[in-house]
């Protein structure tokens, strides 16, 4: 069912998330 | 070959390779420093996959797939949240800041931090004490939770299971201190891994396929396959925020953040510990399944165990065994250390004010693990009926405590001394009675806790702010 197949959805949703953070973070160091 | 002797194969092989690390850890640990923290040298691989295997005891394998196989596949949302908020936004949030916060305050601890970022030696005691006390009551419930895996899986009695983990961790930890702690977190969280995605694949196969899999479970009713399920939502979010943001103020995981050589480590380790926490869903997942293959269990406790019995061969089920006593012994270690350095760091030498050479600062926190852990065993091994009831507390308790005064010393600089302590009384106080009480309207201790230190930290602080400026 949906409402249950959406909790792989946020795990996914979970790395995709750290990596855009961690590629975020890495540009905020660039510059300072 | 039987399952005995493939068992007993691999545990001696694996606990080889666990003293081998403390040896070798042994050599690399010379300072007080690096007993407590490594020294701040920890890479990015070694300190996410050690995050994993201390937040993740046996518990989980054994008792999240009891909860798949109860409540149904809905409990899969308990291992989606630990990823998304047990990890993620919590290496985000605070990751940084704590490494930043503490090296620039040059503490080493969770209430060494207190007591400096509040300037509030009390705080610092008061935190400590609460860590002290309770991580040792949570430490027992994983002992029991790791001889209770090795009797139903194993056959082994349950002292047995006590004594062997728990000597073997005792040994490693008080020779190699915390760099022992992360490496064998490190190789423990691979073996977990494997053995828990060797356990999804094979019990995939025993349904006929996931979506095969998924039909038959819902034939058995739609509660178990919908969300949320037989659990109701409640329940299963309230224990989700529970198992995901009371880690937040855990300090045998906070400890990760510190000892990591630098702030740029933890954005390769936020990617690392995201993916490989994802193996939490696991257990509920086969556990859930396992209704197809062996409904009307009448212990829901039984469900892994007699699902390992079906569909694993006996060196794969040796593999299994090793891996949810590798998510028990890693989560000991990791405790140990943590509760070592709080009677040694912060309420012997800061609180009551002693001075302690290197070298004596490294062999009292040998002896103090060493005591502390075979103390835990000696509980573990005939529990008294208080602790056993306190072990439901230990998590909320320390959550409650330190996860506001964490998130505000990190976050507001306004956030002073008034307060401080009264606000973290008022948590573990709070999460204790409302425990005691059963927990009204379904709510857990560490919620109330949690919401109670909040309100007493913004009160306090805000009427602190107030004062000065009127008596101007």
């Amino acid at each position: 069912p949906w409402s249950t197949f959406l909790a792989f959805v946020v795990t996914g949703a979970s790395v995709v998330a750290a990596i855009v953070w961690a590629l975020l973070d890495r540009r905020r160091d660039g510059r300072a | 070959m039987t399952l005995l002797q493939a068992c007993i194969a691999v545990l001696f092989l694996y606990i080889g390779v666990l003293m081998g690390v403390g040896i070798w850890s042994a050599r690399r640990t010379q300072s007080a420093a690096d007993f407590i923290i490594g020294g701040r040298t920890i890479g990015p691989w070694v300190t996410s996959l050690s995050y994993i295997a201390v937040y993740f005891s046996s518990v989980l394998i054994i008792g999240g797939g009891a909860f798949g196989y109860k409540y149904g596949m809905a409990t899969v949302w308990i291992g989606a949240i630990n990823v998304a908020v047990g990890c993620t936004l919590c290496w985000i949030v605070l990751g940084r800041r704590v490494r930043e916060t503490t090296e620039r305050l040059g503490v080493r601890t969770i209430s060494g931090f207190f007591a400096r970022r509040y300037d509030s030696p009390a705080a610092g005691i008061y935190s400590a004490a609460i860590v002290f006390l309770f991580l040792i009551i949570y430490n027992v419930s994983v002992v029991k939770g790791m001889a209770n895996a090795f009797q139903v899986l194993m056959d082994l009695p349950y002292w047995g299971g006590v004594l062997i983990s728990g000597l073997v961790i005792i040994f490693y930890v008080v020779l190699g201190g915390y760099t022992a702690v992360v490496w064998t977190g490190f190789l423990q969280a691979w073996v977990m891994i494997f053995s828990l995605l060797l356990l999804m694949f094979r019990t995939f196969g025993a349904v006929g396929g996931l979506g095969a899999g998924m039909e038959r479970l819902a034939a058995a009713g739609t509660a178990y396959v919908d969300t949320p399920g037989v659990w109701g939502w409640a329940g299963l979010f309230s224990f989700s925020l529970v198992v995901s943001l009371g880690v937040w103020g855990m300090p045998q995981l906070l400890i990760r953040f510190y000892s990591v050589k630098d702030a740029k480590t933890l954005r390769l380790g936020t990617v690392i510990v995201t993916i490989g926490a994802s193996i939490a869903i696991i257990p509920y997942l086969v556990g859930a399944l396992t209704r197809v293959l062996i409904p009307g269990l009448e212990h829901p406790d039984l469900a892994i165990p007699k699902l390992v019995a079906l569909v694993l061969s006996p060196w794969e089920a040796a593999l299994l065994l090793a891996g949810v006593v590798a998510a028990g012994m890693s989560t000991f270690a990791g405790v140990l250390i943590i509760i070592s350095s709080s009677l040694v760091g912060d309420i012997y030498q800061h609180g009551l004010r002693r001075k302690l050479t290197n070298a004596q600062e490294v062999f009292a926190n040998r002896v103090v693990s060493a005591a502390v852990g075979l103390v835990s065993l000696a509980i573990a091994l005939k529990p008294p009926a208080l602790i056993l009831v306190l072990t439901g507390f230990a998590w909320a308790v320390i959550a409650s405590t330190t996860l506001w005064p964490l998130i505000f010393g990190l976050y507001w600089k306004g956030a002073g001394a008034a307060g401080v302590v009264t606000s973290m009384a008022a948590g573990s106080l709070t999460a204790i009675v409302w425990t005691w009480l059963k927990k009204p309207w379904g709510v857990d201790g560490f919620i109330a806790g949690a919401l109670a230190s909040l309100a007493v930290l913004v009160l306090a602080t805000a009427a602190a702010r107030r004062g000065p400026r009127r008596a101007r």
